[in-house]
């Protein structure tokens, strides 16, 4: 295959790709998932073609991003999951297997279509994965990435001594041969359908001839990959830089010459600095930021959805007996009473600047998200209604009594967090009207989400409410890990994260066979229906979506927000960016 | 002096000893390494329960404490839970950006307090006096990362608004341009300005006191009645006695130039020692903060020593016991 037909393969796949998804890219932008900003050819269908098609700038040129996080490694292996922070800077020098394009529809990179069962990529018993890569790519020394590499990839990946912390996805697999230099046939120890999205989605590969002769970590210093930018230097503390890779295997290659990282660990000098021009990018600002950073001169602020959202959850059990119902919490009524009491939009158009949502599921913002789900309305009177039927009578001193025991309850989050405790302050009132009194219990985030042994509030169940950030971190909505039984922790397994302690057997069986089903369409079914059930069991209220907000100069041109994955979506597209 | 020397040395060991107990205690306490993974969906709880057990953090925390003694006891501070680096590698790359920082605040403060605090006493009450005082008590109530946003919001972004030549608002060097040295003292001239600003402030305080403590002694009284010229009597009495306390000061607060400065560092982006603090604190990242800790324990002994011998080599009335 010569280099300019698998430029149609390439297309020709995520077509094919796109027809599966096409209903849910429509709810996506039914949602205004669509970034408005950049609203040109946001029409939906025919948009991974336009993306490839679209005017490109001038080469030359250096952006220089500010990042208040700097990343801790460049190997991926130790940059905990695909969608962590650490993918802006791996997302330039390492082609993705799959990526994610502006509508999220998934687009093959190094591979040459996504396995499917209809495209004979995957066996019709759903355990063999074969996977064709595209030929020509080579890694940044000029060495050939061959299917050889994959195969290394997830053996490295398998053995403890490398320190790898994720191995979601590359756990399944039983056994990897390699026919020939581009492909790659894959066994999965039994059906596993989160595969493609956690083990090939987002991610890089690691060159074998240069990993091998090195520790993990010495690699995530020195890293070569095959991506449209190469490593150049990294001073800690301070900045990383990035070159274009002149042999990159796309005719696109990128039109940057540089790309330069800037460490700005404070983030209103990040604000200072994108003002003066120090950086053309400043990423992942603040709610609270919003209106200083708004009118700036020459500087756009981008303000998109994502798909994690502010949530709190109810303790629904006890911490040392997950089979014990919570006191106050494990009555539903009660649970369902505090959601009407709360009133969501005041703090969102206060707090929030009026610029987000309420978070109405799970799957929020997701082309999984059962759409049918309407949060509960704002209505003390309702509240009111649900805490006397479930026996909360008013005490003399306007809070409420059940049997002699007060209602009152602990809430924690992350200490020193300005929205957070705003927002803590505005729910102390609402419960207030409606009789209940909530305390406040706030940890460090050092602490606060730590174990379940050591101290971590956010799942340890010594708080009655805990109130944190979470949602869809991975690209597959496995919804198992946050909702299973299984997932409850305990002293004993203090690994899950059913923060709330859900048991529901329903659930539980859906959870299950979502994960072996192998028809989309009936997967994201089951899917929905754990969501319903999810909502219905209240084991938290949704507060708000989170936005990611960036600013970019104007002076950058050809960047395209995809929604997925706060920090990914933004750079997905790097290599076409450049600098005016 | 030589066994004086070697006593304190050897005492050093056990307060050492101690400072590390209850450092690993109150940081391991505080915050734990798991919450770096916390919310990463990523680590199933198979990967959770293997990191644990690797680092030992399934097991009870002062065995975990004896691991990192072990460790120590090798010559091994460990590596970072966040970069994997090792700790002494990362202190060492931090290091010279911090003395480039702190030394160049510890060297504007001596010069300029010195004389502006001795201007100060022997004006003692004058308007100067006045200015002087009222400035430095000002200068010692400001908080180090107002001042410093303050300095950004006028002499960057508001400049530049203005079409003035404007400062840096972080970072060592110039990315697109390169380093240089004229670069780099153009980033340097905010952060060590605030700095030496508040710093400055205790040096004229510590100093005019000090100073004037000096002059109402009988000996300078007696020094004017002999009738020495006033600049004799200020310069070979009343100075070289002040200093005495100052000396102490000065070495006592060398430590700080190693430690670096936690809020300004962040605030102006300087990739010092302060900011690889504050970064791992938030991480319950303990190797690194017990390596800092350590660091500057054993830099605060040394110079407490080297404090109270300078001490009695200035002051012949010292004599070590």
């Amino acid at each position: 295959m010569k280099t300019s037909k698998h430029m149609e393969t390439v297309t020709a796949g995520s077509e094919a790709n796109r027809i599966d998804r096409r209903e849910l890219v429509k709810v996506m932008t039914a949602l205004g998932l669509a970034v408005p900003a950049f609203g040109a050819g946001l029409a939906g269908s025919g948009r991974a073609a336009l993306a490839q098609d679209t005017a490109r700038g001038e080469p030359g040129g250096a952006v220089v991003v500010g990042v208040y996080q700097e990343p801790n490694s460049l190997n991926f292996l130790l940059t905990g999951g695909p969608i962590s922070f650490a993918s802006m800077q791996l997302t330039p020098l390492f082609e993705p297997m799959i990526r994610y394009n502006a509508d999220g529809v998934m687009e093959p990179r190094l591979l040459t279509e996504i396995p499917t069962v209809d495209n004979g990529g995957v066996s019709e018993d759903g355990l063999t994965y074969t996977l064709t890569f595209v030929p020509d790519v080579t890694w940044h020394d000029g060495t050939p990435f061959t299917a050889n590499d994959f195969r290394f990839t997830w053996e490295w990946i398998m053995d403890p001594a490398n320190q790898a912390q994720a191995t979601a996805g590359w756990a399944e697999i039983e056994s990897v041969e390699v026919p020939d230099d581009l492909t790659a046939v894959v066994t999965l120890k039994g059906l596993y359908l989160p595969f493609v999205s956690e083990a090939l989605g987002w991610n890089p590969l690691l060159p074998e001839h240069v990993q091998s002769t090195m520790s993990t970590e010495e690699f995530g210093r020195q890293p070569v990959g095959n991506g449209p930018f190469r490593f150049v230097e990294w001073i800690p503390g301070d900045h990383l830089t990035f070159a274009r890779y002149e042999e990159y295997f796309r005719p696109e290659k990128a039109l940057l010459d540089r790309l330069i990282f800037k460490v700005v660990p404070d983030r209103n000098t990040v604000i200072a600095q994108a003002k003066t021009g120090d950086i053309q990018l400043g990423i992942d600002y603040t709610e609270a930021q919003i209106p200083e950073m708004e009118n700036v001169p020459g500087v756009t602020l981008i303000i998109s959805p994502s798909q994690i959202y502010e949530r709190y959850h109810f303790t629904m059990v006890t911490r040392e007996d997950a089979s014990v119902p919570h006191p106050i919490f494990g009555d539903i009524t009660v649970r369902k009473a505090l959601t009407h009491a709360i009133d969501r939009q005041t703090i969102i158009d206060q707090i929030l600047f009026g610029r987000t949502e309420i978070a109405r599921n799970e799957l929020d913002n997701t082309p999984y998200e059962n759409a049918g789900i309407i949060p509960f309305p704002f209505d003390p009177e309702e509240a009111k209604r649900l805490l006397d039927e479930a026996g909360w009578a008013a005490g003399a001193d306007g809070i409420r009594e059940k049997d002699g025991q007060k209602f009152t309850f602990t809430h924690g989050t992350t200490s020193g967090n300005q929205t957070r405790e705003t927002i803590q302050a505005l729910v102390q009132a609402n419960l207030r009207d409606v009789g209940v009194e909530m305390t406040i219990a706030n940890q460090p985030a050092s602490r606060f989400f730590g174990g379940f042994n050591d101290g971590g509030g956010w799942l340890d169940r010594s708080l009655d409410m805990v109130g944190f950030t979470n949602g869809l971190s991975s690209s597959d909505p496995n919804l198992r890990p946050f909702w299973h039984t299984e997932s409850i922790p305990t002293t004993e397994k203090p690994n899950g994260f059913n923060h709330s302690g859900l048991s529901n057997p329903d659930l539980d069986q859906l959870l299950d066979d979502q994960l072996t089903e192998l028809d989309d369409a009936a997967r994201l079914e089951l899917l929905k229906q754990a969501q319903q059930i999810v909502h219905d069991e209240v084991p938290m209220i949704p507060m708000y979506d989170r936005v990611t907000i960036n600013s970019v100069s104007d002076r950058v041109k050809g960047i395209q927000m995809s929604p997925f994955g706060a920090i990914t979506g933004l750079v997905w597209n790097i290599a076409d960016w450049s600098m005016e | 002096m030589g066994q004086y020397v070697a006593r304190r040395l050897l005492q050093a060991i056990p307060l050492l000893f101690l400072i590390s107990v209850i450092s690993f205690m109150l940081i391991r306490l505080s915050g734990d390494p798991m919450s770096m993974y916390g919310q990463s969906s990523a680590l199933t709880a198979e990967d959770r329960d293997r990191i644990m057990a690797q680092h030992g953090w399934d097991k009870p925390k002062p065995i975990q404490y004896l691991f990192w003694l072990r460790d120590l006891a090798r010559g091994d501070l460990g590596s970072s839970l966040y970069t994997y680096q090792p700790v002494t590698q990362m202190i060492w790359e931090k290091l010279p950006n911090t003395l480039i920082l702190m030394g160049t605040v510890f060297v504007v403060t001596i010069v300029v307090s010195i004389p502006l605090a001795i201007v100060s006493a022997l004006r003692q009450y004058s308007t100067l006096d006045y200015l002087i005082t009222g400035a430095s008590f000002f200068a010692f109530a400001l908080p180090t990362f107002w001042l410093g946003l303050v300095c950004i919001m006028i002499f960057s972004v508001k400049f530049k608004e203005w079409g003035l030549p404007y400062m840096p608002a972080g970072g060592m060097y110039d990315l697109v341009e390169g380093p240089s040295l004229p670069g780099l003292v153009k980033h340097l001239v905010m952060p060590a300005l605030v700095l030496s600003v508040v710093s400055m402030a205790s040096y004229i305080r510590y100093l005019r006191a000090s100073m004037l403590e000096v002059l109402r002694d009988d000996y300078i009284r007696t020094a004017r009645a002999k009738g020495l010229p006033e600049l004799a009597v200020t310069w070979r009495h009343a100075f070289r006695n002040a200093l005495i306390p100052l000396v102490t000061l000065i070495t006592m607060n060398i430590p700080l130039i190693f430690s670096g400065a936690l809020i300004t560092e962040q605030v102006f982006a300087w990739p010092g020692m302060g900011r690889l603090f504050v970064d791992h604190a938030n991480r319950g990242d303990y190797p690194v903060l017990m390596g800092l800790v350590l660091t500057v324990s054993v830099l605060v002994i040394f110079f407490n020593l080297v404090a109270d011998i300078a001490y009695a080599a200035i002051d012949p009335r010292i004599r070590f016991q």
